[in-house]
């Protein structure tokens, strides 16, 4: 096996942490320092340039001795600093890859790429990046987008023609994504705060901080940070892999196969559905950071997101009648709003005594307001929830005000649970969750109150598939002939090994790791 | 050996009786550390006009907890069931909500075997099973089923992974 050229990281990544940590150190030191009563600034500054050297040492030593080998079915990272440690990553296990350039890396010239391995653990760090200058990144992407994504190699004047993007999204489409794309209590509670900081600044003189912050943080914050991180959105598609990017001030580009989508989210908060719009999400380990998930389609008339969903992943697409929530389910939903209700009645008596009896009625009228809320809600949360399934799919819609339409693979399941109260197994009902592998690591998609009998038969249906060999896992995993005859010539004698730990101190943990 | 532990556990099985002496130990436990916990709040404030109020609601807490953990373990040991075939594993458990849980064994990832104090002194253990959508644990098992379920996990697993190189 060839080990080709050795990368390291771009100096830009020594300059960004040794900055980072020495703006943490000149925190610390100040606060060291006075509790000490020895802060005069020579002493600080001192101190300060002393540790910063420290860390520029320590970066330096990290940044030399941390090597990349991008080989011809694998990358392997090494790192021998006081941990050695060796890391390397099959292209055909990789769910998704992630180019980004942050204000600094646009300043400096340099640009990040991300691998993300297609499992839950470690799923909100990459399992190895590297940052690298502008063009030595186009570079390597174009010579290992055939290795990762089966992509043919770019030629030069192919390069250079931008792909069309497969959503025609205008800024306009984005505006409405970031204000109206986000949930109904979200957007209901920031016009609330909104209006209570307008109401106060015209009737009580002044502005009340507490509330304009929350609507600031909860509400207007949110909203601009989605509109500057989705700004100029391209959606492209090559072959089965498709690539997402957007970005104003910081741009991030996600690249993942079709075949590693975990499951599908069609979400409509409240006000799009009255707009008749739809926000099309997909799960995909990795193609989120602390920003959500993957956006195929941001908000758009509901046929666009719909026909993106039909074009990008047909195999997504239920066959089976949907069917609507046993009228038991009323009892949870009702029980639901009593006690919020009467919550709600508790906290405005505990309260009543503090406020003059000339105010009185603004907490009824909070009261009835919630009342009002809760007599909306109890028929939305009982009429939104609905299931189908057929052979492949599962299709569990959740939700009250909002509606989630979660598309769910059969073989992409990873348990299933079925769950009944008293009330509900009287009536042959239960409720299901449903676990899989998301964005975010483990998730669980629960759905409404339905036939027992129905929601045991996605349990059935997945054991099924595997028993009688339509479930083929090779179909989420891109293995051509070139990698499959390698890992073949490759293969380890003993598959199968694995690691036993046993720790015996409170209580004893016998752990199998298979590896 | 092997086939015949397989054998035994095809089979929805129940737990064994001691399971239920763990339980109550394990309930007098947690009932222990949620009086520390709300005796917190009622020492704190003593004094105040809350004191009665507060005294009453952690007292009515309290209660209805020892209620629920002194009743509990006999209702989850006569509605718990698991069993093990070659592709699956089923739970199924519950108090008031009751659960039934199938886990492919396709989808099964790590394997834990855990053995606390409690569970020591009376031979049992939980096995974990660890997917990537999440894990499912079968508890109160005794230990030499604990062990045998584990390995036959990691047997069939192991298998797996030769059939598909």
């Amino acid at each position: 096996m060839t080990e080709g050229p050795v990368l390291r990281n771009h100096w830009s990544l020594v300059a960004s942490n040794t900055v980072k940590s020495a703006v943490t150190m000149a925190f610390v030191l100040l606060v060291t320092l006075s509790v000490n009563d020895l802060l005069r600034p020579d002493v600080y500054l001192a101190a300060l340039g002393a540790v910063s050297f420290a860390f520029l040492a320590v970066y330096i030593v990290i940044w030399k001795k941390t090597t990349y080998h991008f080989l011809q079915d694998e990358i392997v990272v090494r790192r021998a600093t006081v941990f050695r440690s060796e890391t390397r990553i099959q292209y055909d296990r990789l769910a998704s890859v992630n180019v980004e350039r942050d204000f600094i890396c646009r300043i400096l010239g340099a640009t990040k790429l991300s691998f993300n391995l297609n499992s839950s653990v470690n799923v909100s760090a990459a399992e190895a990046y590297i940052v690298l200058s502008a063009d030595e990144a186009e570079k390597l992407i174009r010579e290992t987008d055939s290795r990762i994504f089966g992509r043919p190699a770019s030629v030069e004047s192919e390069a250079l023609e931008e792909p069309e993007s497969l959503v025609d999204v205008s800024l306009a489409d984005i505006v409405l994504h970031s204000f109206f794309g986000m949930p109904t209590s979200q957007f209901g509670f920031g016009l609330l705060m909104l209006a209570y900081s307008v109401w106060s600044f015209v009737y009580g003189g002044s502005i009340s901080i507490l509330s304009t912050l929350l609507f600031v943080l909860d509400f207007f914050l949110p909203a601009v940070s989605s509109l500057f991180r989705l700004y100029g959105y391209r959606i492209t598609r090559s072959g089965s892999s498709v690539s997402i990017s957007s970005g104003f001030f910081s741009t991030r580009s996600d690249s993942f196969m079709l075949s590693k989508v975990n499951f599908v989210k069609v979400r409509e908060p409240l006000l799009c559905r009255l707009m008749g719009r739809a926000i099309l999400e997909v799960e995909v380990v990795g193609t989120a950071n602390n920003k959500g998930v993957p956006l195929l389609c941001p908000l758009k008339p509901k046929g666009v997101a719909f026909g993106l969903l039909h074009d990008l992943l047909p195999e997504f697409e239920c066959t089976g009648k949907e069917a609507g929530q046993l009228r038991v389910s009323l009892v949870g939903i009702g029980l639901v709003a009593i006690v919020v209700m009467a919550a709600a009645a508790a906290v405005l008596f505990a309260v009543s005594g503090e406020v003059p009896r000339e105010h009185h009625a603004a907490l009824y009228l909070a009261m009835a307001a919630v009342a009002a809320v809760c007599a909306v809600w109890v028929p939305m949360a009982y009429r939104t929830r609905r299931f189908a399934f057929d052979e492949n799919i599962a299709l569990l819609v959740t939700g009250s005000c909002d509606r989630t339409s979660n598309y769910i693979l059969m073989d992409k399941i990873q348990y299933a649970d079925v769950r009944s109260t008293p009330v509900q197994r009287r009536a042959g009902a239960a409720r299901c969750s449903l676990s899989l592998l998301s964005t975010a690591g483990a998730s669980t998609v629960t759905s409404g109150v339905f036939p027992a009998e129905d929601l045991e038969a996605v349990s059935g249906i997945v054991m099924s598939r595997i028993r009688d060999g339509r479930y083929d896992f090779r179909r989420f995993q891109r293995r051509d002939a070139r990698i499959s005859a390698e890992l073949e010539r490759t293969a380890s004698p003993n598959p199968g090994r694995h690691l036993i730990l046993v720790s015996r101190r409170a209580r004893t943990i016998r752990t199998r790791l298979f590896v | 050996m092997e086939d015949e532990s397989v054998a035994d556990l095809s089979e929805f099985r129940m737990l064994d009786p001691v399971s239920k002496k763990a339980m109550y130990i394990g309930n007098a436990l947690t009932l222990l550390a949620l009086s520390v916990v709300l005796a917190a709040p009622v020492v704190m404030i003593r004094g105040t006009g809350w004191f009665n109020l507060t005294l009453a609601s952690a007292a009515a807490l309290l209660a209805l907890a020892a209620a629920y953990l002194f009743v509990s373990p006999s209702i989850f040991y006569k509605h718990y069931r698991y069993r093990m075939d070659e592709d699956c594993i089923e739970v199924r458990r519950g108090v008031i909500v009751h659960s039934h849980t199938m886990v492919p064994v396709e989808r099964v990832h790590q394997v834990n075997v855990r053995k606390g104090p409690v569970l020591r002194r009376f031979g049992l253990a939980d096995v974990t099973i660890t997917t990537a959508g999440g894990t499912v644990t079968l508890q109160y098992l005794e230990e030499d089923i604990a062990e045998s379920v584990a390995s036959s996990l990691n047997d069939k697993i192991v298998a797996m992974l030769r059939a598909r190189e």
